[in-house]
């Protein structure tokens, strides 16, 4: 199972997806969060808040790209889920394939772990408050969030660790809280 | 008036002025976050050498070929396996040629989707609205905690807060258009302006870089007209994934550069009309107006860039651009 996800995954980043440099895009995400640190006066609380939900309306959208590019169907259990978001959606969105761990017992919450993250290439942290608060990468925690609540999972996503904080690893933590119900959209009857 | 004036103002993360090198590092480091773009992975020696190629573009105006010719030295000692020689001018030569012969991954770094890039531009219209009213409540928050300290309890102050927040953040989608007031506040647009300028003013020398590396061949942004030559194919292409369809020019200073099909805008439409649309897109044409006028800065020159719908049909948008700013005074 595992395999062809891989290969799914290779597959559509090879033949379905236009590509840019990455470094335009680490640039660009980078102006953005120096720039909320400017507006928002270094109150690092609120910038992770904005970048969370940043995230968040992008995950929404972005789960309609993610479900036409792959044509998958439902997952049966978590643990499919956190292959999916591993080897398919990090891999066709940022050529990354964070490795998958630290499971609790009743298999509702894992770990992401990020050998390498684009957001974050050549960035580096000055030694003050930031280093301590600031979660540079959080967009990608808001992403999550969004796309599998789209799916009907709710769950809690937040980093766990982050290297650029001089942590050993970059992980993010995801926590299904609970499975939604399929609701037709207020007033739309 | 007010476009002058941020004009003028420094660039507040990266260091504009810089005399000797050990000013660079620390202008550098103390200047907060700094994303930088470089090939290699992070070490101390590129740190000095990136900071003196910045301080090289800051200093230009005239010396077109020494500019290039650093990016390229820098960009080069920035390789792993390069020593310190090659940027001495007699070295130049072959350290090019083997640059050339490194494989892709090295010169152009990682790849990522498309989408990716496109989400993010897409967020920032909403992002800075949020982030301008964000502001204002910290500014009233303050202000009404001192008149609440003694009245009232935390409760309904947070609860004033919750409501505020839900106006402003609705996920997914677009009501945010709706709010005239934050849509044509001028805070909101320049915040998103500068963000387009940041990268503008970063990302010159990397599409230079990858240029010259992709035709082998070296670029010359000798003149004004080559500059917007540059931008209309080649930055086009690389962060809209097209080339501006024409460009006009007076040739005293005035540039007219007409993108038919502007990518982010492609599929923007409103139910108020062409009218409607076009008055609403007004934001989102912010930030390659700083990207433009970001580019032209790092390469020595001072523009006004504004951007119009024409005809009000989105996604044709043509961009004027003004550089002749001090020969007007």
């Amino acid at each position: 199972m595992s395999k062809q996800l891989k290969q799914l995954g290779d597959d559509i980043w090879k033949n379905q997806v236009e590509k840019i440099n990455s470094e335009l895009f680490t640039l660009t995400y980078g102006s953005v969060v120096a720039q909320l640190c400017k507006d928002l006066d270094n109150n690092y609380d609120q910038v992770n808040n904005e970048l969370y939900k940043m995230g968040y309306n992008i995950g929404v959208r972005l789960i309609d790209e993610f479900l036409q590019k792959t044509q998958l169907s439902r997952c049966t259990n978590m643990h499919e889920t956190a292959e999916v978001v591993s080897k398919i959606g990090f891999k066709i969105f940022l050529n990354i394939t964070p490795t998958v761990s630290h499971w609790t017992a009743d298999n509702k919450s894992f770990g992401l772990i990020l050998v390498e993250n684009p957001l974050a290439d050549f960035v580096e942290l000055p030694n003050t408050e930031a280093r301590k608060k600031l979660w540079y990468s959080n967009v990608l925690c808001g992403v999550l969030k969004g796309c599998l609540e789209m799916v009907q999972l709710d769950c809690d996503v937040s980093f766990l660790q982050d290297s650029l904080k001089g942590d050993e690893n970059t992980e993010i933590r995801v926590k299904l809280n609970k499975i939604l119900k399929d609701e037709i959209p207020a007033g739309e009857e | 008036m007010s476009e002058k004036t941020k004009i003028d103002s420094p660039l507040p993360s990266l260091p504009k002025k810089l005399d000797s090198e050990d000013s660079n590092e620390s202008a550098l480091k103390s200047n907060g976050i700094s994303t930088e773009s470089n090939n290699s992975s992070i070490n101390e020696g590129r740190t000095v050498e990136n900071a003196s190629t910045m301080s090289n573009i800051s200093k230009i105006g005239n010396v077109q070929s020494r500019r290039t010719s650093s990016v390229a030295s820098s960009r080069h000692s920035s390789s792993r396996s390069r020593s310190i020689v090659s940027r001495s001018s007699t070295g130049r030569q072959t350290a090019r040629k083997s640059e050339i012969i490194e494989d892709e991954e090295e010169i152009f770094g990682g790849q990522v989707n498309a989408c990716c890039l496109d989400f993010l531009l897409n967020e920032l219209v909403p992002l800075s609205m949020r982030v301008g009213s964000q502001i204002h409540k910290n500014e009233n928050n303050i202000n009404e905690m001192m008149k609440n300290l003694e009245l009232t309890g935390r409760d309904s102050q947070e609860a004033l807060d919750l409501l505020k927040q839900d106006k402003v953040f609705s996920p997914g989608r677009t009501d945010y258009l709706a709010d005239d007031k934050a849509m044509t506040d001028a805070s909101v647009l320049n915040r998103i302006e500068q963000i387009g300028f940041e990268v503008g003013y970063k990302i010159t020398d990397c599409i230079v870089y990858w240029k010259q590396m992709s035709e082998k061949m070296e670029i010359k942004l000798t003149d004004t007209l080559e500059i917007m030559k540059f931008i209309c194919r080649d930055v086009w292409k690389v962060i809209y994934r097209k080339q501006m369809d024409n460009l006009r020019t007076n040739h005293i200073g005035t540039f007219i550069l007409i993108d038919n099909g502007f990518r982010p805008l492609l599929h923007f439409q409103t139910s108020g009309g062409d009218k409607d649309t076009a008055k609403k897109a007004e934001p989102f044409l912010r930030f390659p107006c700083g990207l433009i006028r970001g580019i032209l800065k790092s390469l020595g020159i001072d523009s006004v860039v504004k951007a119009t719908v024409n005809e009000d049909k989105v996604p044709s948008i043509s961009f004027s651009v003004q550089t002749n700013l001090e020969e007007k005074e």
